[in-house]
């Protein structure tokens, strides 16, 4: 530890330079962290249109409801509504050395629609919302920080690469809301080898390694 | 936090509980778990930020073209309901943990046996039956088998059965046919977050009718 304290010819160790560095957010998601503090900071309108037309089709695109009324598309809009005011709401609390403007919202676009759905099947509890299951979560320390920046790189370049069929998985899972014994169904696939699929997947996107 | 916790959710546990798809109760679970598990806490940021790729990735669909000016409506006329009332109390426990005993007024000790008490908590569904267990320092609890599933989570003390001994923050998993005796350690009282399978599972409005019987139990 005191070594890399240690000054030489009066130039700051290279580590420290170095660390910081790579907790600068990437290029393809600086651009959403510099709008969404905008919005946090000057209650910028523009950024946040800007926010709402890249996020708001995704965030629809997400929704998926299989209702037997035939609403999803109106609940789909009102889960997009419903997260891009909580975008405006929430802006000031959003942290970019904590995450990433994308993970942020997106996390956001889950709880919201695990309440929704909860709402929907009259499942809803009045004792706990989506959020309550995160608290933890959030208090990330620098280091996790340094990992999650390195598997965020990881995982955008391998996703792309993956086998369609492990890419399936994954999909069936993230956005459609299904488990994998759902998935199973779903694709008419035995239990284990969904199972196995979601393990190589994790496996070549380098998740779970016990550091 | 202190002493590294060793028994902790399966993989797969963790990608259900952040892709939203597994229940709410072993979710609780998971959730009071990741309290203690610095481990399964990065490999859960990392499942989220799988989570955001596959999200930017997707197809997108357009939205109506009113939906900007909506939004903007609703956020002049303060019809957006943001409910982020924060209210923190630190007990030591989970947040999960914390809130569902606010919400049950707890914890309302009950006797179940001499070494063994019993907390309910209310969760709004009627799966499982979700309490605190608490067995008293070397206290002896009967040998049970388990009907349905049962998850626990070790939030103080410390007690052991015939295949360990389970420390703060251990997730476990009894499935239906297994059966234990679990022992309270010796030095102190041990307090678990337990949620046990009902025996009794209706479907749908069956369920929702049955349920003032079942009060006792799932709240």
């Amino acid at each position: 530890m005191a070594s890399t304290l240690r000054y030489t010819d009066g130039v700051p160790p290279v580590e420290s330079a170095t660390v910081q560095n790579i907790s600068q957010p990437k290029k393809r998601d600086d651009e959403w962290t510099a709008r969404l503090e905008r919005v946090a900071n000057h209650r910028d309108r523009q950024a946040f249109a800007e926010i709402f037309s890249h996020f708001g089709p995704l965030i629809k695109g997400f929704a998926r409801f299989e209702t037997p009324d035939n609403d999803g598309q109106q609940l789909a809009e009102e889960l997009v509504q419903e997260v891009m005011i909580k975008v405006w709401n929430k802006a000031n609390s959003f942290d970019p050395t904590k995450s990433a403007a994308t993970t942020w919202i997106y996390t956001m676009a889950r709880n919201t629609k695990i309440d929704m759905l909860r709402r929907v099947n009259r499942q809803a509890t009045q004792t706990l919302d989506a959020d309550d299951y995160w608290h933890p979560v959030d208090e990330e320390t620098p280091v996790s920080q340094l990992i999650r920046r390195r598997t965020k790189d990881v995982i955008h370049e391998t996703l792309a690469q993956l086998p369609p069929e492990q890419g399936d998985v994954l999909r069936k899972i993230y956005l459609e809301g299904k488990s994998q014994s759902e998935v199973s169904e779903d694709m008419n696939l035995p239990l284990g080898t969904v199972k196995s699929r979601v393990r190589r997947a994790l496996d070549k996107l380098q998740l779970m390694v016990t550091r | 936090m202190n002493t590294p916790v060793s028994h902790h959710p399966k993989d797969e546990l963790l990608l259900e509980f952040t892709a939203g798809t597994l229940d709410s109760v072993p979710s609780m679970c998971v959730s009071a778990h990741l309290h203690y598990c610095e481990r399964c806490r990065a490999k859960v940021s990392q499942l989220n930020e799988l989570g955001a790729e596959v999200f930017s990735d997707q197809q997108a669909v357009a939205v109506n073209d009113d939906a900007l000016d909506r939004i903007f409506e609703r956020i002049d006329t303060g019809t957006s309901s943001d409910t982020h009332a924060v209210e923190q109390k630190k007990s030591g426990f989970p947040y999960i943990v914390d809130k569902l005993l606010r919400a049950s007024q707890g914890p309302q000790w009950k006797k179940l046996s001499s070494s063994l008490d019993i907390a309910r908590l209310t969760t709004g569904q009627s799966n499982f039956e979700v309490a605190l267990h608490r067995i008293c320092a070397g206290g002896k609890t009967p040998t049970h088998t388990h009907s349905g599933k049962e998850y626990t989570v070790v939030l103080s003390g410390s007690f052991s059965d015939e295949d360990g001994i389970y420390r703060p923050g251990d997730f476990l998993i009894r499935r239906p046919g297994e059966s234990h005796q679990p022992m309270g350690a010796q030095n102190g009282e041990c307090i678990c977050f337990s949620a046990l399978e009902s025996p009794i599972r209706l479907p749908g409005i069956l369920g929702w009718l049955a349920r003032p019987f079942l009060r006792l139990h799932p709240a």
